[in-house]
């Protein structure tokens, strides 16, 4: 571009950030909501606030299994930690059949395959359009098949069909066999079990159907409602403009660390500009890094020529495992407390779940897991596993120990370094909290930015299209997202726990609030707007723990009795919101600009951000000069005492000198102070000069940062 | 000369850099990731997530150096300058 590399930066800056500013900042504050996520998830459940830990939970769970899963081929118990409240169980729940129904349900499988190899070919042919089409409903039997799409629905239909048939042949078949457990919570088609359950009691929980915090979690990286690998492109498009608006910032700022300590409020322009100059460079760091993860993490569909492409295992497909009927034998309880104690000495921290294969059985084994990550450089799996069996009552040895495993290389190291920093796995409540703090320093840079930039041109561009456009959307992004959250909590503990399909109408609650905030932020573009849509903000978060205390079966009371705190602690974290954005409300509506008179009613803003912008721009130059002024006198002082020393010295050395020197020094003397003060007016009128025209090309230059 | 005014001129220039900054760096970080990861002597999942990590260096610079530089004609030079000389050199050493 045109100019110096500054000016070049602080164009590229102003508008790689703001054409995806307001997705940036629904990124960031939901992303940054993330950290708390299992947070969100435990205050969005009520039904799980009763549930406190307990030393016996392990107990608790395992004779839960043991009546309800007892032919399970494994178990997975997660016990309450420090951020889970209850327990959590899963199984592999097996269908359980006689040798001879196994033996019919594979020549079944077999003759199953066979037609529907027969199907899928027909439905190849069905796709070209081509003769293959009757062809296929010849095969299928299905005389009424229309066009070719239909033709292939219709045939997955059959195979659906025939799956269902041979399962229910296979549950006739089954004979002996343990009936299943219907109670239990079947996420999958292949068996898998999950339940959560009172980690004193061990009665089952079914909490309210909800998306939670995992909502908010998904959305910052794919939003709702879009194809996986479009909103991967869209995210790592926004995120790369906020990774060149990043580095393009760090070049543009002339004092980067003298702007760090300066926040100068109620100067309108310079405020925003501190304020967004202070969240960037006080976590700089921060976001440099969540930024360039981010885009790693969702490389895959930016760089679709990088590497194979990997699908994800259909975790809810394949079929449950089919064994045969095993008399289990659970007299016997295992020694938990004693492992625990091993594990829990060696580690030094406590156990958080435990893994049993072949329950009640000779062959039983019990892993053990905790929070004890000794490297991050293999991701997830850098934790100890100690496995025992049925033999650590005599031998009092584990049977085996698997070591967490490292990186296979430095790249890969590297990439899971980052992986893990992104979403804090590794992360302590404090650290989690100071990651969390560091997110929010984003989402307002990100937000005061968009500002800054309206801020910056209302005198100049008000009343055109793009301005206005902006204006408005600035509301309806910032202030709006800000409700939309309160309402989605709101909505979570309003509508009915036993309604169907609530969890969608909760998230239709968030989007229907943004929507309508962002209507009203365009219509109406001016600082009552804000402070409507903050103070909404404000009440919501502020009654969120009364919500939180009317709408759980246990009140906060409760929570503080048995250290609930993660519910205790969103609440505060509201409580924090709240706070900031009454501060915010209060700042808008004390900072009123002063009236004027008003020769266009629809323009009112402009002409007072403009008045106010310049004497803002006044009182910066005033207060340099005095500065200047003050280090002038100094000056003249400092000589003036020198030369008054000097005199001194040649007084006392020539003190029998007649009393004609003495006259002639002070005429010298006074003669100096007249020079010295005519030189400091001069100075004077120089630096006020000077500092005005520095003071016009800060103005200007931050002018060009929006 | 005809040329240059028409480069320079504000919409036009601000388009071609647009385009030049999103694909030619596109382009060309493509090209200098595969190259250091074939240089490198990686392959499999080593060079996939080594090449994620230089392209996002590199776009982010060659994004950066796109805008930074004044003259619009040196500025088109050196951008199809360098992708041809790094994808001929990615098609000599086999990666693409």
């Amino acid at each position: 571009m045109k100019g110096s590399l500054r000016q070049s930066m602080t164009w590229l800056h102003t508008w790689s950030t703001i054409i995806a500013g307001w997705i940036l900042f629904a990124i960031f504050l939901t992303g940054t909501l993330s950290f708390f996520r299992i947070e969100i998830n435990h205050w969005m459940e009520p039904e799980l606030h009763q549930s406190a830990p307990d030393e016996n939970s392990v107990y608790v769970a395992y004779d839960y299994l043991k009546a309800n899963a007892p032919q399970a081929t494994s178990w997975q118990i997660s016990l309450p930690d420090e951020r889970e409240r209850a327990i959590s169980l899963s199984w592999q729940q097996p269908v359980v059949v006689s040798e001879q129904a196994q033996q019919n349900n594979r020549q079944r499988r077999g003759q199953n395959a066979e037609r529907q190899s027969v199907v899928r070919d027909s439905g190849g042919e069905n796709a070209q359009g081509q003769a293959g089409n009757r062809q296929s409903r010849m095969q299928n039997g299905e005389q009424q098949a229309g066009n070719a799409n239909r033709s292939n629905r219709q045939n997955a239909d059959n195979s659906a069909r025939t799956e269902r048939q041979n399962g229910q042949q296979n549950r006739q078949a089954s004979q002996n066999a343990q009936p299943q457990n219907q109670q239990g919570e079947q996420r999958g088609g292949n068996g898998r079990m999950r339940k959560l359950i009172d980690a004193q009691t061990g009665e089952e929980i079914t909490p309210r159907e909800t998306a939670g915090g995992n909502f908010l979690y998904r959305f910052h990286f794919m939003f709702y409602g879009m194809d996986r690998d479009l909103a991967y492109i869209l995210v790592g498009i926004v995120s790369m403009m906020m990774l060149v608006g990043i580095i393009s910032g760090i070049i543009m700022h002339r004092k980067i660390f003298t702007d760090f300590f300066a926040f100068r409020p109620k100067k309108k322009l310079l405020t925003w500009i501190d304020g967004h100059a202070i969240t960037a460079v006080l976590a700089l760091p921060f976001h440099i890094m969540i930024t360039f993860s981010g885009l790693l993490l969702i490389a895959g569909a930016f760089l679709p020529w990088n590497g194979e492409p990997r699908h994800r295992g259909d975790r809810n497909g394949g079929e449950a495992p089919q064994v045969q009927y095993v008399e289990k034998d659970f007299s016997q309880t295992p020694p938990f407390e004693k492992m625990f104690l091993y594990a829990e000495q060696k580690w030094g921290t406590e156990v958080t779940s435990i893994s049993i294969s072949e329950p009640g059985t000779d062959k039983a084994e019990y892993a053990l897991r905790g929070n004890n990550r000794v490297t991050l450089s293999s991701g997830r799996s850098g934790s100890e596993t100690i496995t025992f069996d049925n033999t650590f009552i005599e031998t009092g040895e584990p049977v085996k120990t698997e070591p967490g495993r490292e990186a296979e290389n430095t790249a890969q190291a590297i990439y899971n370094y980052f992986d893990m920093l992104h979403q804090a796995r590794f992360a302590d409540t404090v650290t989690r909290w100071l990651l969390f703090i560091a997110g929010i320093m984003g989402t307002i840079m990100v937000g005061t930015g968009s500002i800054l930039w309206a801020v910056k041109r209302s005198k100049k561009q008000s009343g055109q299209f793009g301005f206005e456009l902006v204006k408005g959307s600035n509301i309806g992004t910032i202030a709006g997202l800000l409700v939309a959250c309160g309402a989605y909590f709101w909505a979570n503990r309003l509508i009915p726990a036993q309604m169907a399909e609530r969890d969608h109408l909760e998230i239709s609650v968030f989007f229907g609030v943004w929507a309508v905030c962002i209507v009203a932020g365009l219509l109406w573009r001016n600082n009552k707007n804000w402070l409507v849509q903050l103070s909404i903000t404000g009440v919501l978060f502020t009654l969120i723990p009364v919500l939180d205390s009317l709408t759980s079966p246990v009140g906060l009371i409760y929570a503080l009795q048995t250290g609930d705190w993660l519910r205790l602690g969103f609440n505060l974290c509201c409580l924090l919101i709240a706070t900031t954005v009454w501060a915010a409300v209060y700042y808008i509506a004390l900072v009123k600009p002063k009236r004027t008179p008003k020769t266009d009613k629809s323009e009112p803003q402009s002409k007072t951000t403009a008045k106010s912008d310049n004497a803002s721009k006044a009182a910066l130059i005033a207060r340099k000069a005095k500065e200047a002024r003050a280090a002038q006198a100094n000056r003249t002082q400092a000589k003036q005492e020198q030369a008054e020393n000097s005199t001194t010295v040649s007084a006392s050395s020539t003190a029998t000198k007649p009393t004609s020197d003495e006259k002639l020094s002070k005429a010298a003397l006074i003669a100096r102070k007249a020079k010295a003060a005519r030189e400091a007016q001069k100075a004077q009128q120089t630096t006020q000069e000077h500092l005005s025209s520095e003071q016009d090309n800060e103005l200007n230059n931050a002018g060009g940062k929006a | 000369m005809k040329l240059e005014s028409f480069l320079a001129k504000p919409a036009i220039n601000v388009s071609i850099r647009t385009i030049l900054a999103i694909l030619g760096g596109y382009s060309l970080s493509a090209a200098l990731s595969l190259l250091l990861a074939s240089f490198a002597g990686l392959d499999g999942r080593e060079s996939e997530v080594f090449i994620r990590m230089i392209f996002f260096i590199s776009y982010t610079v060659t994004i950066i150096w796109t805008f930074s530089v004044n003259s619009e004609r040196k500025i088109i030079t050196q951008m199809c300058l360098l992708n041809v000389l790094l994808w001929l050199a990615v098609l000599l050493t086999g990666e693409a």
